[in-house]
């Protein structure tokens, strides 16, 4: 009888629950036109389009760094003026590539404590905000940079892009360490003739660009001949990832960055809206010597809006996270995030001036481009992995109830 | 005394086979066993108790405070040799007693670390301390026969029954509303995510079978304390606890939930049950004279009022949420929401930004809470506002500590329910260092979204 009265029950919710979805707020969900891709057919289709993104980025910065390292070579043996611009231009060209994998630390590149499959990979090409200009002077004075296998199991802040901006748009005679220091003590740096520590600063650059294409190969050779495949295989076979979820989770860990590094590094904090004893800091800049900042954060924003639509490498779109979110029927918040992107990115686009002169010429612009970003992920941070119930990065596993 | 309760008080005392409360007593230990070894061995006490800088406290239990690293390794290590004296017997007033307090202690340590389940370990603990389930079974029965008994009396089967089903009954409870009843969430969130899993996968991604499997959750759990006590139902009522909870198990992470469960409902079962498994060996520990009383009268008395006590605290502490109805669910305001049985109802996800305002300063500070807390604590603080004011509190001595006078505190903090759009929980425009928690209604919570959560289109 009870199991009767049960079932009562249940058939009566149910028809309640059919009567206010016809009538309330719900998205529909009659009618084959209105059906969703079958759930696990998209999610892996998403999966294998980041993937060849991520791939596709990688391929680039291996070419972008070739160039870079042809300037270099070219700056170090005639030591040029024009042919110092060139190697600063490629420098530029990889800088905006690297950015856009900066948002794509998932597996090989990212960090080995907290990333399924980490190595550490990205922090040999570029190892922000580690970056200490004092070791990369003393590495001037010793030369240790000529024996390429030795240098590469240096320290990272003395390598990779963020050192080679150093050498290559800092042209001062002064170093960057402490008088006390024992280049500063000794006199080492001061033996070094002018004309000479250019020399030395275009063939340390052309050793960090050698070393640059060697990172970056050994990064796509990871992605390619193993890890796209555990990212495509995700809960059918993978090693890494056992369920799609887990995958897509590593996607959206990665793509957080835009939160913490970008959003609360790179702006708020010159911007003296966070971990700045001044009213702006403009010393916290990303890529200040080079006047690259704008175009750092406007890579980041551009990957992140590539992983989520699921451009192709031509730009068309594909399958990325908002087809997901269509999937599930969740329009307002697609034109939510679409609206906040476009907005984020006006406010970056509307003016070529470099971020150290918006500091001191009109910091509350600065100011603007992070509530742009902040509108931006809150929304990531709340209903978007809400509704795809991912989690957030680092987040120590445990139990739920 | 009436007749009814002179009735009721010759039942609770008639005598029961004293068998399933001692394998109770077993698998309470091996489970509390496991528990412990899962945290040292993945880890957690570093990550729980170690790592974080900053600890969420209870209202009340301010004063309990973490042990140095060696120490919490030590807790959980002794947590584990307390577990294993209990599963064995030995010295067991003494280990479940001290379990009760090890075990309470670490649970208070931070509010981020709060589970339900945690908190049924600690009352049934507690409920233990009064109930010599050493009785049989144990090492301390062997070693002083005078504790040995055949039976104890039944009120004390009837303390351990109704501590499991009153977890049932409140969870079931919980579930009756709107979000759960009427829009399936939030379960078809957490069930879409999974449909890869082998099998059940493809059917994970419907709604209706979302809303099927809510309804089936309200009705299991609000009834299944009765179907397990009706002794006709039973075999089939305990076959759906298992089944339930293997689910439970297999599509979300809730840890040593559905083993705790599935291993206390046993005590439904007759009082003699283990008898039967354990064939001859079971049956030769049966004695055959009378035995004295369990406990003195006055012993008795101390339980009775203590349990006694115990059952009205765990039938209000879930119901004083209806206290706060005005300000909406119980899972937006979250006052009431803990010592409550309010298992798995809400997918909630914040963003909260702190703004302190600090004087001659021309902008406000913008201070994300991860400068503070570990992922976790950071995940769990966001969408909790009494954890939310703790932290501006934290915030706001911590500019103080730096020599700023006048430290204003605000936050803004966005929170998405259930997959609803997020909307704010705290008022951005009151100063949270001038806020003081308390049980009071809290009235810089703002109301709860009345939008209804998003029906997922369905899927081919």
């Amino acid at each position: 009888m009870r199991r009767v009265w049960s079932l009562v029950v249940l058939c009566a919710a149910l028809s309640l629950v059919s009567c206010e979805g016809a009538g309330g707020g719900a998205a529909p969900a009659s009618g084959d036109e209105a059906l969703a891709p079958e759930r696990l057919a998209l999610r892996r289709q998403v999966l294998a389009q980041l993937g060849q993104q991520v791939l596709g980025t990688y391929q680039q910065f291996v070419l972008d760094a070739q160039a870079l390292e042809r300037a270099t070579a070219a700056w170090a043996s005639s030591g040029q003026e024009q042919d110092r611009e060139q190697a600063r231009s490629m420098w530029r060209a990889a800088m905006q590539t690297w950015q856009r994998a900066e948002v794509m630390q998932v597996g090989p590149a990212g960090n080995s404590s907290s990333t399924v499959a980490g190595q550490d990979l990205r922090d040999e090409i570029y190892s922000w905000p580690l970056v200490n200009r004092c070791r990369v002077d003393q590495e001037l004075v010793e030369a240790a940079y000529q024996d390429l296998d030795a240098f590469a199991t240096e320290r990272i802040n003395v390598r990779g892009l963020d050192a080679m901006e150093y050498l290559l748009f800092y042209q001062g005679a002064q170093n960057a360490c402490e008088p006390n220091s024992a280049i500063n003590r000794d006199g080492s740096w001061a033996l070094i003739p002018a004309q000479e520590l250019d020399q030395r600063r275009a063939a340390y650059a052309h050793s960090l660009a050698q070393l640059l294409v060697r990172d970056g190969q050994r990064l796509h050779q990871r992605w390619q001949e193993g890890f796209l495949a555990e990212v495509t295989g995700a809960g059918d076979g993978s090693q890494a990832f056992s369920s799609t979820q887990e995958a897509l989770n590593a996607f959206s860990d990665a793509m957080f960055y835009l939160d913490k590094e970008a959003k609360d590094m790179k702006v708020a904090q010159p911007a003296g809206l966070a971990n700045c004893g001044a009213d702006t800091c403009p010393e916290a800049l990303e890529s200040a010597l080079a006047a690259h900042s704008r175009e750092n954060l406007l890579a980041n924003l551009l990957a992140f809006e590539q992983l989520y639509r699921g451009l192709g490498p031509d730009g068309q779109d594909g399958a990325g996270f908002e087809e997901l979110l269509e999937a599930l029927g969740a329009q307002q918040l697609v034109q939510d995030l679409d609206a906040a992107l476009l907005r984020a990115r006006a406010l970056l686009e509307q003016d070529p001036m470099p971020f150290a002169q918006l500091l001191e010429q009109d910091p509350g612009r600065l100011v603007e481009i992070y509530q742009g970003l902040k509108a931006l992920t809150d929304l990531l941070k709340t209903q978007f992995i809400g509704l795809l119930d991912l989690e957030l990065p680092q987040r120590a596993e445990g139990d739920n109830d | 005394m009436t007749e009814w309760g002179s009735r009721l008080r010759a039942r609770a005392l008639e005598p029961v086979d004293v068998a399933s409360m001692a394998a109770f007593r077993i698998l309470f230990g091996l489970v509390g066993l496991l528990g412990s070894a899962r945290f040292l061995a993945y880890g957690w006490v570093d990550r729980f108790y170690v790592q974080p800088s900053f600890t969420f406290k209870y209202w009340g239990f301010s004063w309990v405070e973490l042990l140095p690293p060696e120490g919490m390794y030590a807790a959980f290590v002794a947590l584990a040799l307390l577990s294993t004296l209990i599963a064995l017997g030995l010295f067991y007033r003494v280990a479940i007693a001290l379990f009760f307090v090890l075990f309470t202690y670490v649970e208070l340590i931070d509010v981020t670390n709060y589970l339900n389940h945690y908190y049924l370990v600690s009352l049934a603990a507690l409920v233990m301390c009064f109930l010599p389930l050493h009785s049989a079974w144990s090492l301390d029965a062997r070693r002083s026969p005078g504790l040995r008994r055949q039976t104890l009396p039944a009120w004390m089967l009837w303390a351990l029954r109704l501590q499991v089903g009153l977890v049932y009954c409140f969870a079931g409870l919980a579930k009756a509303g709107e979000d759960w009843l009427i829009h399936a969430q939030p379960l078809h969130i957490w069930m879409t995510a999974r449909v890869d899993l082998p099998l059940l996968g493809p059917w994970l991604q419907h709604w209706w079978v979302a809303l099927a499997m809510s309804w089936a959750g309200f009705l299991f759990d609000t009834s299944i304390p009765l179907w397990l006590s009706w002794r006709r139902s039973r075999p089939w009522a305990y076959a759906v606890v298992v089944v339930f909870h293997l689910c439970t198990h297999l599509l979300f992470t809730i840890g040593l939930f559905p083993l705790i469960m599935v291993t206390s409902a046993l005590i439904f079962f007759s009082p003699s049950w283990p008898r039967g498994w354990l064939g001859r060996w079971g049956r030769s520990e049966l004695l055959r004279s009378p035995e004295p009383p369990a406990q003195s009268p006055w012993g008795r008395r101390l339980a009775w009022g203590a349990l006694s006590l115990l059952l009205v605290y765990q039938v209000v502490m879930p119901l004083r949420a209806h206290l706060y109805a005005d300000q909406g669910a119980v899972i937006w305001h979250e006052q009431g929401m803990r010592w409550s049985w309010r298992v798995m109802l809400r997918e909630k996800n914040g963003s909260v930004t702190y703004r302190v305002r600090l004087p001659g300063r021309q902008r406000e500070l913008h201070v994300a809470p991860g400068r503070y807390l570990t992922r976790h604590q950071e995940r769990e603080m966001s969408g909790q506002p009494d954890l939310i004011l703790q932290l501006a509190h934290h915030i706001a001595r911590d500019f103080q500590a730096q020599g700023h006078q006048s430290v204003e505190v605000r936050v803004d903090a966005l929170v998405s329910l259930n997959g609803r759009p997020a909307r704010r929980l705290i008022d951005p425009d009151v100063d949270l260092a001038q806020v003081r928690d308390g049980v009071a209604r809290a009235h810089w919570i703002l109301p709860q979204p009345q939008e209804p959560p998003l029906r997922f289109q369905a899927a081919r």
